[in-house]
């Protein structure tokens, strides 16, 4: 196969100097990770602005308020508040539904979509920051067509020209790489780009499984 | 919910917006982790490095001859620096001539060995930059033992006290983490870890 691109990233480690970074991070924010679960999450987000208080406005296209409620009464957050719209549960939970720390949302078909909910939530508690977990249900980076890479410019131009400002200084856009190498990540229309390797130990049963896995019968995945 | 507990989170930080002020700015014991390169990839990096000055390098390879360097440079040269090679990879093979800016050696079996390697052919080359590509060879940090890390950690702390000066001040280690991912990044001894992600994309066969 002949090759017609290559491309270059070059990445530093931020080992000693992350909770500094993180203490003072602002503008847009896109952060690859690599399937992190929500509770690891929660390190991390404890880290940004940890120095003071903040509003934190998150929004959920890959697990319900349920779940994350959960997690966070096992590890909190500290000093944040945080209200989530979850537009997992959206479906099953009307807007009637509502709670205080959760609103309810049908899941965005197109980046337009989720940017009405993200006016729609800054309205309702203007945060710090504004989370979005993740933009992997919107775009995939490994095989955009020209259309999805120009709507995705013009959302992060929208994001910055009508929803930043000084108090929602911060919006972190999470981006699950397991969707494949991110042949074209739109690099500019960033202010910093982090990339979160997760590393768990592999347990001797994972080994295995890996050497020897069971072929899973078609019928059993679709039902 | 289960959780498998994390072993460490490595952050990294694209450096894109602020690569060459990171380039001019490079000294100390850097690590250089990479997804497979080209040696014609290595000197993209090496002509970012320190742009304008005149600098001298030597390069420890124990992955290419001198011959298929000399080669790449024909095509991609070294802008405003002197190379010279300690190949470990044609001495093993071949009863070679040492020339002016290369000698052949074998390759050394770790990294105490490593150390000599260094430090017997700082003397001859005078180098501002050393290049170790790769220790690899020496590690692996996806599954690294004790022994490894304890290894690498003193091998880490004598080369930056006895192969580091004033003008030679720059030790640049060269790692492929094709293995898989580095789960021990040796940040104890390490002033710098930058990671390159060589990205190739390949066509779609059309009919």
């Amino acid at each position: 196969m002949i090759e017609t691109g290559v491309e270059i990233k070059y990445w530093r480690s931020m080992h000693n100097e992350i909770d500094e970074v993180l203490k003072n991070l602002e503008g847009i924010i896109l952060v690859l990770h690599n399937s992190m679960e929500f509770t690891q999450s929660i390190d991390f987000f404890n880290k940004i602005k940890s120095n003071h208080f903040t509003n934190i406005l998150y929004i959920s296209l890959t697990r319900s308020y349920n779940y994350m409620r959960h997690a966070l009464e096992q590890k909190p957050l500290n000093q944040k508040r945080i209200l989530f719209i979850d537009c997992v549960s959206g479906f099953a939970f009307p807007a009637e539904e509502n709670i205080d720390t959760c609103l309810y949302h049908k899941p965005p078909r197109d980046l337009q979509t989720m940017k009405d909910i993200i006016h729609f939530g800054i309205e309702k508690t203007n945060p710090d920051i504004v989370i979005i977990d993740s933009l992997s249900q919107l775009i995939n980076f490994s095989k955009p067509t020209e259309q999805e890479l120009d709507e995705f410019y013009s959302f992060l131009h929208d994001m910055r020209q009508q929803m930043l400002n000084l108090v929602n200084n911060t919006f972190v856009l999470l981006f699950d790489t397991k969707m494949g190498i991110l042949y074209h990540l739109p690099t500019q229309g960033f202010d910093t780009i982090l990339k979160l390797e997760i590393n768990v130990p592999i347990t001797n049963s994972q080994q295995t499984n890996q050497l020897f896995r069971e072929k899973t019968p078609l019928s059993s995945v679709i039902a | 919910m289960e959780e498998l507990k994390v072993v460490q989170v490595n952050y990294w930080k694209e450096i894109r917006k602020e690569i060459n002020k990171t380039m001019e700015s490079l000294h100390g014991l850097v690590l250089l982790t990479h997804n497979s390169i080209e040696f014609s990839d290595l000197i993209d990096f090496l002509n970012n490095l320190r742009r304008n000055q005149q600098t001298t390098i030597l390069y420890i390879s124990l992955i290419n001859s001198y011959s298929h360097i000399k080669q790449t440079l024909q095509t991609h040269p070294l802008a405003s620096k002197k190379l010279y090679v300690v190949d470990c990879v044609s001495g093993f093979l071949l009863e070679l001539q040492d020339t002016v800016d290369c000698v052949y050696r074998r390759p050394p079996p770790n990294l105490e060995e490593m150390k000599n390697l260094i430090m017997k052919n700082i003397q001859w080359s005078n180098p501002n930059i050393i290049i170790v590509d790769s220790i690899s060879q020496f590690i692996n940090f996806t599954v690294p033992t004790e022994e490894e890390l304890h290894n690498l950690y003193a091998f880490l702390r004598s080369i930056k006290e006895d192969a580091l000066g004033i003008t030679r001040d720059t030790i640049i280690l060269v790692y492929d983490d094709r293995m898989g991912s580095m789960k021990k990044l040796p940040t104890m001894f390490t002033d710098t870890i930058m990671k390159l992600e060589i990205i190739k994309e390949k066509p779609e066969w059309k009919d």
